[in-house]
């Protein structure tokens, strides 16, 4: 379990804090996403839930370990994945294999396993093909994959992703989505940063953030069905939550967030 | 007048053994006035083309030019603004307001059409709270946004926009959405985009791009009638605009596509109605 307890955080020489007194709990098998306006301290969160930056006040334990005890520091790093917003600040390694390899390698994973681990990590994020790539000569979209599969090599029990999606295609999103669920499925913890509200859907729990505090914290359905809520805190409806929301103030029967077919199929039927 | 792209063409590392075609035989012209969209899957050559347009990487063959110039030729300066994908890649200044007050003051512009205070808020950043902080610290929406105003701040004729709203929140994209528009008053814009929907409905022209090669220009509708060349190019219809095509396939009769969510739901209601 991640447990951020009573956190507090403000950059050096920031007129105002970037997180204000979060106590939040992120447990193993749990997908949560985290959503919230330009600067709300998604990101801040993220930096924090795996020591990168440590707590002004409060604290922050990774399955009990301080983040602030600079001799757990590893222990920590290797329970929990971070891939940051910019992939660009976390590519690390010449050629492709070798960025992939970098993590797992610095944990001590034996030559065998070594291989097995990046090229499943590869295969993953649709890759394969690119071993010997250099990354700088990448596309933003490969690069974010990249990022990706370096965070799944070194397979955390906790996954902090910072809009992983954001420079990808729609096929590209859906395979990173479809990466997010099998990890649930095997016990990861998965952290999920996202703008696209769409992408909070197959999440347990939803954590909305506005400058600095925890707005909303609770089931997706009822933040996805708050349109007040969302509008104060800049967020807004999946489009397909919207038109299924039409459909239904019209006596109509269908879920929250129906799929094109299934909100015709629904329109036709009946 | 316009930033015009006859054939070109673009191979990264060319004549070695990493030579890669990023880029084959695309065609394309910016007007003044005019919204331009480029789509394509990951790796298909987007920002290569932008690159190419703005004068970054020369053509391997083909050629673009600014209003009949060169993109190298000094009369052709400032003419074109690019946005990167990656915004922190543009950054150089100690301060935000610096950064963007930067384009006017090396093109010499002495009275800039917008001074940096107001390119920031056209973004939708308060100078005063962003202004003095470095760009190197600001949020990834932030960021992406001070790039937009750093390039607005001196106008120039053919905007070139990379991703402009990923990692946007609503208000943030809204703003970054009418910038767009009022720019086409001056100005020409081609933007780059994986949400395409928000952009669909003012856009004169698409183009798909598909391992570097176009697959499709021309009007949007186009591709609404005949949306064969983009699923072929790796790409996904957006929800609401797939709602309204299975909703026809299903016979359905809708007088044109909706990109708003709210309309094409009840122009599917209405449609409803209408069969029974
Ligand atoms: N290194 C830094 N120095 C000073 N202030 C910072 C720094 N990094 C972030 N901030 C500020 O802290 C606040 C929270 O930033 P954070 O990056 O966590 O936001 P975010 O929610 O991730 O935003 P976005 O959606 O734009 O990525 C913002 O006001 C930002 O400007
Ligand atoms: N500097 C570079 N050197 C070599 N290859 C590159 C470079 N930049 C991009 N590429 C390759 O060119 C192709 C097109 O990239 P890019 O234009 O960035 O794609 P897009 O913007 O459509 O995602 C990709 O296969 C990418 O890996
Ligand atoms: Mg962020
Ligand atoms: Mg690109």
């Amino acid at each position: 379990m991640i447990v951020f307890r009573d956190v507090s955080f403000t950059y050096p020489g920031a007129q105002r804090p970037a997180l204000r007194r979060i106590s939040l709990r992120f447990e193993a098998g749990q997908r949560v996403a985290i959503v919230g306006a330009n600067g709300s301290g998604k990101s801040t969160l993220a930096r924090l839930a795996n020591g990168l930056l440590v707590p002004c006040e409060g604290s922050v334990l990774v399955d009990g370990m301080d983040t602030a005890d600079e001799s757990r520091t590893f222990d920590i790093r290797s329970r929990v994945g971070l891939v940051l917003q910019n992939p660009d600040n976390q590519i690390v390694g010449t050629v492709v294999e070798e960025d992939v390899a970098f993590g797992p390698e610095n944990l001590g994973v034996p030559r065998d396993e070594l291989r097995a681990r990046v090229d499943a990590a590869i295969a993953a994020v649709g890759l394969t093909g690119m071993e010997r790539k250099e990354p700088h000569l990448l596309s933003e979209g490969q690069k974010q994959r990249l990022a990706i599969a370096g965070a799944l090599a070194m397979d955390p029990a906790y996954l902090v992703l910072d809009e992983p999606t954001a420079m990808l295609d729609a096929a590209g999103r859906h395979a990173i989505l479809e990466v997010l669920e099998r990890l649930v499925t095997d016990g990861h913890g998965i952290v999920h940063i996202t703008h696209d509200m769409a992408e909070t859907i197959p999440a347990d729990r939803v954590i909305a953030l506005d400058d600095g505090k925890v707005a909303f914290d609770g089931p997706v359905a009822e933040l996805l069905s708050n349109t007040h809520l969302l509008l104060r805190l800049g967020l807004e409806q999946p489009p397909m939550v919207v038109m299924a929301a039409v459909v239904r103030a019209n006596g109509l029967e269908v879920p929250l967030a129906p799929a094109p077919e299934e909100l015709v199929e629904a329109l036709w039927r009946s | 007048m316009a930033l015009v792209a006859a054939e070109a063409s673009y191979t990264y590392a060319a004549g070695t053994q990493y030579a890669s075609d990023a880029l084959s035989d695309v065609t394309l012209s910016l007007e003044v006035g005019e919204l331009v969209l480029v789509v394509g899957e990951t790796g298909s050559g987007k920002s290569t083309l932008l690159r190419v347009l703005a004068g970054l990487l020369d053509p391997s063959s083909g050629s673009v030019t600014v209003d009949g110039l060169a993109p190298g030729d000094g009369a052709a300066r400032g003419r074109t603004g690019l946005v990167f994908q990656n915004p922190e890649s543009q950054f150089f200044a100690e301060t935000v307001l610096d950064d963007v007050a930067f384009g006017p003051r090396n093109l010499g512009q002495s009275d800039p059409p917008y001074s940096a205070q107001q390119a920031l808020r056209a973004v939708g950043l308060d100078p005063d709270v962003f202004g003095a902080r470095s760009p190197f610290t600001l949020s990834g929406g932030e960021a992406r946004r001070a790039a937009i105003a750093g390039v607005l701040a001196f106008e120039p004729r053919y905007l070139l926009l990379d991703e402009p709203t990923a990692g946007l929140d609503r208000p943030s994209r809204d703003a970054v959405l009418s910038v767009v528009k009022d720019a086409r008053a001056q100005a020409g814009v081609l933007v780059v985009t994986h949400d395409p929907e928000q952009f669909l409905q003012d856009a004169q022209a698409v183009v798909v791009l598909f391992r570097g090669t176009q697959v499709f220009s021309g009007a949007p509708s186009g591709l609404l009638t005949d949306p064969g060349p983009y699923l072929k190019a790796g790409m996904q219809l957006p929800d609401v605009i797939r709602a309204q095509l299975v909703a026809r396939e299903r016979g359905a009769q809708l007088a044109g596509i909706s990109f708003d969510p709210e309309e094409a739901a009840r122009k599917l209601l209405q449609a409803r109605r209408g069969a029974r």
